[in-house]
């Protein structure tokens, strides 16, 4: 073989670079499953845990087109307690710490939502931010 | 199971176009649930305000309704006036009726304060030129802003002859400080534009628009013009009342009595 004492370190490195993902993970350990903290007294959210998980943002584009584009400002129903279709006024009251509900899963699943560019987070944590 | 030709090619024929077919009416039934249309009045609701003139004149270093609006929208004071923003604020009679105003009236009664805000046109320029349907008239009248929407093109603001509209320059938050902020109303973010919403966000729920609450003097009046029965309508029957730039047929919702 011509040049082989290049070639073979060359496929080596190669092959060590492109094992990259498969050696890291090992290396650190698994990645970890987030696991976001609900902190709240009401056992009732608007829709089940497993619904929630996957398609909260449909619900909120729902809720914001029915309230801003049709006024419809009616309340809904979960369990006893009624809810105003809000973000800040309504999820957030509940799940008030973004930092460790809502950015847990969105920063490992490297999604930046806009919402809070503009929607309020509750006072409390809004100080400790 | 043996296959020729000219069968294989009848039957991926069939079922090439059995799907495209069937994408055809998925689509046609599946609908558009986007809302681009301009919703026209149904005439059961029209919500307009009558802004007494002289009773606000009486207390000229009055600010309650402004400040009630700015503070319960999150709208940031800004003093350079091309990147200031206004919901509602003060101006000159002479600039706001400029119509009504003769060269030979007296500089006081010129420079007299009137109160403004977006007119929620019955025919709004702004929602005509808009190119993403972020402003659009309601079905009650109220000309909302969906700033979900708005790109920031300003069209609106080209468009609208009372100057009603402001663009975010900067990210409001940055302005206002942390517990300035009214954490139930949301801010804006950069780049939209934005203007008095005649607190829709009250009058869905049956409160009055936040100036009206605010007014100590009872200078604005608010209600239904679509009810011959409401108050303001009584208000509006015998009384010489002017609107701003009428004459261009924006069908201005805000009347003043002078």
């Amino acid at each position: 073989m011509y040049d082989g004492t290049k070639i073979i370190p060359g496929i080596l490195l190669f092959m060590i670079v492109l094992s990259f993902p498969v050696w890291y993970d090992r290396l650190n350990g698994s990645a970890v499953i987030p696991d976001p903290e609900v902190k709240t007294e009401s056992k009732y959210c608007v829709m089940p845990k497993e619904y929630m998980r996957s398609n909260h943002m449909v619900l909120l584009d729902e809720w914001r087109d029915s309230v801003i584009r049709d006024g419809d400002r009616s309340k809904v129903f979960a369990g006893i307690i009624k809810y105003d279709k809000s973000l800040s006024n309504s999820c957030m009251k509940c799940h008030n710490n973004k930092k460790n509900f809502c950015d847990r899963c969105h920063e490992r699943l490297s999604v930046n939502p806009t919402c809070w560019d503009c929607h309020n987070l509750p006072e409390e944590a809004a100080h400790a931010n | 199971m043996q296959i020729n030709r000219k069968e294989f090619l009848k039957k991926a024929g069939i079922a090439g176009a059995s799907l495209i077919a069937g994408g055809v009416l998925y689509s046609l039934f599946k609908g558009d649930d986007i809302i681009t249309a301009v919703v026209e009045s149904s005439a059961q609701t029209k919500w307009a305000m009558l802004i007494d003139v002289k009773k606000c004149a009486g207390k000229p270093d009055c600010s309650a309704c402004m400040t009630a609006c700015h503070k319960g929208h999150n709208v940031p004071a800004i003093d350079d006036i091309r990147r200031e923003i206004k919901w509602i604020w003060k101006a000159d009679f002479g600039n706001v009726f400029p119509e009504h105003t003769s060269e030979y009236m007296d500089v006081a009664v010129r420079s007299q304060k009137v109160i403004v805000a977006c007119n929620q046109c019955d025919n709004p320029p702004c929602v005509r030129v808009c190119p993403v349907g972020a402003t659009w008239k309601r079905a009650d009248g109220i000309v909302m802003m969906d700033h979900h929407r708005c790109i920031g093109c300003r069209y609106c603001m080209a468009a609208c002859p009372y100057g009603s509209r402001s663009f975010n320059w900067k990210d409001p938050r940055k302005i206002l400080s942390g517990n300035d902020i009214r954490v139930e109303y949301p801010v804006r973010t950069k780049g939209v534009v934005e203007k008095c919403n005649f607190c829709a966000e009250r009058i869905d729920v049956g409160e009055m628009p936040l100036c009206v609450e605010a007014c100590s003097e009872g200078a604005i009046l608010f209600g239904n013009v679509a009810d011959p029965e409401s108050d303001i309508r009584r208000a509006l029957a015998g009384k010489y009342v002017l609107r701003r730039k009428a004459e261009l047929g924006t069908n201005p919702e805000i009347y003043y009595l002078v």
